[in-house]
């Protein structure tokens, strides 16, 4: 995902001259391109992620569309009270843009994990947050982040998937379905659709799959309409379980199998295949999830 | 106040307004307003380039209150230089009212940004100060500090920041009256050597007494002496005005009750 990043935010920084890029020291070798073509616009504020925040709320308060940049935990723990009362409660356009969402950076320990991310972010109310699965969702929400006014949260992991979008339900694509089905619906967010797919395809239940790119379709009635055709749903997701995906749409009414992370992170060292199956985030998961559904 | 009113006109009322407010709102920190009313005095009477009649007129200067608490002080400087009625002072931390106690923009013209968590305001300046370098726009950016915020590590992020981006049109006004929420400054987490401190950040430093209108008015107006932002120190006094106010914390907390108010103002009249 972040090479679809790249390749999309040096597009919005092409066409528009009101768009900046702030990174707190990370990024290694995949800015070259920007910094060579945008010096100005392109803003290395070294290893201090709160006055990145700031200083891109201030930006954006100038009228400036403002993408801040850094890996997982540092982007959305570090400078959180600065993206509070700056971007969010003066309501200006800052995204904060997580590289590393989830187990991304599993080998490197807990302090890597972003794992609670879009559930703290979501507690701010106004934060509309994307969590795409596929590529084009990537470019799609960096187009959006870069036009739209507002604070934005944008979670990024490695993996570039491409599974084609069958349809799109509520505003601005928040919800999309990738496999068809009609007894059960599987919610997979980010990368975990590739899990969500396989399932669908070796399990011989009638399931349809969709990924959620944006966090704020759950209260669109279209997304609910869509979903209320499933008797039951299964909400597979890289994340702990208060203020999940999965909680929520529990919370409006829907009969959910939850696959989640099930405790506060693992003490465990492994790459993300590893931690999503020490959780049961896998095919397996899911398969046998679509077994327990079918008994 | 009459619009062309000077700056200690302006000074003498913010004083008079911010013991009214905390006393009949039952708020806290007229110490740390008394403390700047001068440095606002200058500020919103002779240097900021701002409009009382178009708030947001898109070329003015940019101000922000990093030691939000003292919001009364900020509001009292906007009702004198007309931006809204004295009377809306009156609603000071009344229930329902929008004047909250530490500066809030959202329904007050005049104020840019809200604040209250210290250690913020300067990451927000250095932010509109590039933003204005980017777009070749002369304006200034200034940003008023308490001295115990500057504990704060973000606070230093942002000089070490503003000094690096090369952002000569902004201004740290520091509120140095030595006094933070329990005991002196070098008691607590000693500054000193505090001028030392900005210069090693490469800040150009200019110490002045924070209540002489002369001196505050060229070291808030006079431009940087090369390409790097300024920092004016400003030695004050907390609870300036006001003998029994002054240099006690107590007044960082307690508001004034009826006989502590009628004599304060009593004082801040005769002198």
């Amino acid at each position: 995902m972040r090479d679809s990043f790249v390749a999309t935010i040096t597009d919005q920084l092409d066409k528009d001259e009101q768009v900046l890029l702030l990174t707190g020291d990370l990024g290694f070798g995949i800015f070259n391109d920007i910094s060579d073509r945008f010096p100005e616009r392109f803003i290395n504020v070294g290893v201090a992620e709160q006055n990145m925040i700031g200083v891109g709320s201030g930006l954006s308060m100038m009228g400036k569309a403002v993408f801040c940049y850094s890996i997982a935990n540092f982007v959305f723990m570090r400078g959180l009270e600065q993206f509070r009362n700056g971007a969010v409660y003066h309501d200006t356009n800052v995204t904060l843009v997580c590289s590393g969402g989830g187990f991304t950076y599993g080998q490197l320990g807990f302090t890597h994990f972003a794992i609670e991310d879009y559930g703290i972010i979501s507690a701010l109310g106004s934060v509309d947050i994307y969590h795409p699965s596929t590529s084009d969702q990537v470019q799609r929400a960096v187009e959006e982040c870069a036009k739209l006014p507002g604070p934005k949260y944008l979670r990024l992991e490695k993996k570039e998937l491409d599974f084609p979008t069958l349809a799109t339900f509520g505003e601005r694509a928040g919800l999309a379905l990738h496999h068809q089905g009609e007894q059960y619906g599987i919610i997979a967010i980010g990368g975990l659709l590739e899990e969500a797919m396989a399932a669908a395809e070796q399990s011989n239940a009638d399931v349809a799959v969709y990924s959620l790119p944006r966090h704020l379709a759950l209260g669109d009635p279209e997304v609910k309409t869509a979903l209320s055709r499933h008797s039951k749903l299964i909400c597979i997701e890289e994340h702990v379980r208060p203020n999940s995906v999965g909680q929520k749409l529990q919370s409006m009414g829907f009969a959910v199998d939850h696959l989640a992370i099930s405790d506060t992170g693992p003490s465990v060292v492994g790459d993300q295949a590893f931690l999503r199956n020490h959780y049961g985030l896998t095919v397996d998961g899911l398969c046998a999830s679509l077994t327990q559904l079918d008994l | 106040m009459k619009p062309n009113s000077s700056s200690q006109e302006l000074a003498d009322f913010i004083r008079h307004s911010v013991v009214r407010m905390t006393s009949y709102g039952k708020s806290s920190h007229v110490g740390s307003c008394l403390s700047i009313a001068d440095i606002l005095a200058v500020l919103y009477g002779d240097v900021l380039n701002v409009d009382p009649d178009r708030a947001d007129w898109v070329d003015r200067d940019r101000f922000i209150l990093s030691k939000g608490h003292a919001g009364a002080a900020v509001y009292a400087a906007l009702a004198g230089r007309g931006f809204f009625d004295e009377s809306q002072l009156d609603d000071h931390y009344i229930n329902g009212s929008r004047m909250s106690g530490h500066v809030s923009h959202k329904g007050i013209a005049g104020v840019e940004v809200s604040t209250g968590s210290l250690g913020q305001g300067l990451s927000l300046g250095a932010g509109m100060a590039l933003a204005s370098k980017l777009d070749d726009h002369k304006r200034r950016v200034f940003v008023v500090m308490s001295d115990g915020e500057c504990n704060e590590g973000s606070v230093w992020e942002a000089a070490m920041f503003a000094a690096h981006f090369r952002l000569s049109k902004l201004y740290a006004v520091i509120d140095y009256n030595k006094l933070q929420s329990i005991a002196s400054t070098e008691e607590t987490m000693a500054l000193e050597p505090f001028e030392d401190k900005w210069r090693a950040f490469g800040w150009e430093v200019r110490r002045v007494d924070g209540h002489d209108h002369a001196d505050l008015r060229e070291a808030m107006s006079e431009p940087a002496d090369k390409d790097r932002p300024v920092v004016v120190i400003c030695d004050t006094v907390k609870g300036k005005g006001v003998s029994f106010m002054e240099n006690a914390v107590l007044w960082h907390y307690r508001a004034p009750n009826d006989e502590e108010r009628e004599s304060a103002l009593k004082e801040l009249s005769a002198s």
